[in-house]
């Protein structure tokens, strides 16, 4: 066992990467509970990899938002109707940026949430996405532009 | 971070104070300890219940409740209260009217794209010609594209979806990466009596919920064939692209 296999679990017991990420998931339209199940799931998948992953956040982001869209998909489908109503209700008040940030397209979420709440560079969100760079830029500009003219000049 | 202008800046900022303000659950690092959101765990309930009433209280209360349910429920199982407690339906039902709004059929897909709220896909991949026909359900406010070998359902991802799924036939799948389920369903026509399968896939797209159907091809009159298995509503699922609305 090497001195990396040592430290890199070590900084998965940091809070601080636990409540960006957390928060990061309930931004791209998770509520608390599903972003706690999908959370807790990704910790436990990290924990089974050999090597740390380039960027911890960005893996632990893009993979518990894998699981939160699984388990919305089931829930969805599946739950007792009165469940699924409720799991229907938005959480977010209107005229808020988390608001607004719901209403973009799940490509622009993620990229915004990673970009501005994860604070990942673009080629960072570009390889935790898997896509292009290039895409990464102008989709961000593009959520940035809508952003901005729906919130207006109260921003 | 530092490319941002002022205005985004301000909008960057806003969201993470929002976020903030949002209080994080405690984490629980332990992966065997972790006992689940109280979405969907129930005995975790249980545990902060029986400290916090008394064992002794709780059996009580559950003997009691008990009494008083265990006649209903031999009541129910005999047949009375039929009326009043709707849970098994032992006749057909007679009298049950149906509304049925006409759907509109539209021109073109960027027409059915104005119509909705939610993004629209179409297969890029199919083995078959189509689509013969595009309809907008304003009751359902869903869209379907019927293609000769297959129907396409879209409907907002927000809205409750539960189809009927017939036992050991529900599997989950990957499509480029997401998660999709495919299983069968069977309806037995009131007409022949005789039960007709058909298999679905669904999954859900950027905020949209697709469902593919495969249509029986009509080869024969006595022997309808179904051309898409499971492999292909897979290929078609994955090769699906956005509908713009200009």
């Amino acid at each position: 066992m090497d001195a990396q296999e040592l430290v890199w679990p070590a900084a998965l017991n940091d809070d601080g990467l636990y409540r960006r990420i957390f928060r990061a998931l309930i931004a791209v339209g998770a509520s608390t509970d599903e972003a706690s199940d999908a959370l807790q799931e990704a910790y436990e998948q990290i924990l089974q990899q050999k090597a740390p992953p380039d960027r911890i956040d960005g893996w632990l982001f893009v993979v518990a938002q894998r699981r939160w869209r699984r388990q919305r998909l089931r829930r969805r489908l599946f739950a007792p109707l009165a469940a699924a109503r409720a799991q229907s209700v938005k959480a977010h008040e209107k005229g808020t940026v988390l608001s607004e940030v719901a209403k973009l397209p799940m490509r622009q979420r993620q990229v915004f949430v990673a970009r501005h709440v994860l604070g990942l560079t673009n080629d960072e969100t570009a390889r935790a996405l898997g896509i292009a760079s290039g895409t990464v830029s102008a989709t961000n500009h593009h959520a940035l532009q809508v952003l901005r003219e729906r919130l207006g000049g109260d921003s | 971070m530092n490319d941002l202008s002022p205005a985004d800046r301000r909008i960057v900022n806003r969201l993470n104070a929002e976020l903030s303000a949002i209080a994080v659950p405690p984490r629980q690092t332990h992966a065997l300890g972790y006992q689940g959101s109280p979405l969907r765990s129930f005995s975790s309930l249980l545990r902060q219940l029986l400290p916090a009433v008394g064992a002794r209280r709780l059996s009580v209360a559950v003997a009691v409740l008990a009494l008083l349910l265990v006649p209903v429920g031999v009541a129910v199982a005999q047949g009375g209260l039929a009326n009043v407690i709707p849970v098994f339906i032992r006749q057909p039902v007679e009298g049950l009217r149906f509304v049925l709004s006409p759907p509109t059929t539209v021109e073109s897909d960027a027409a059915l794209q104005r119509l909705l709220s939610f993004p629209l896909w179409v297969p890029s991949d199919l083995p078959c010609a189509g689509p013969n026909q595009r309809i907008y359900d304003a009751a359902t406010r869903s869209a379907s594209f019927v293609y000769q070998c297959l129907a396409v359902t879209e409907r907002s991802s927000e809205t409750t979806f539960r189809p009927v799924v017939d036992a050991g036939t529900l599997e989950e799948v990957s499509i480029n990466g997401l998660p999709g389920y495919y299983y069968q369903t069977t309806v037995v026509m009131p007409t022949t009596g005789k039960g007709q399968t058909s298999a679905t896939l669904v999954f859900e797209r950027e905020g949209t919920l697709v469902t593919l159907v495969p249509l029986p091809q009509h080869a024969s009159r006595d022997a309808p064939e179904v051309l898409l298995g499971k492999a292909d509503l897979i290929r078609i699922a994955a090769s699906m692209t956005r509908v713009h609305a200009q």
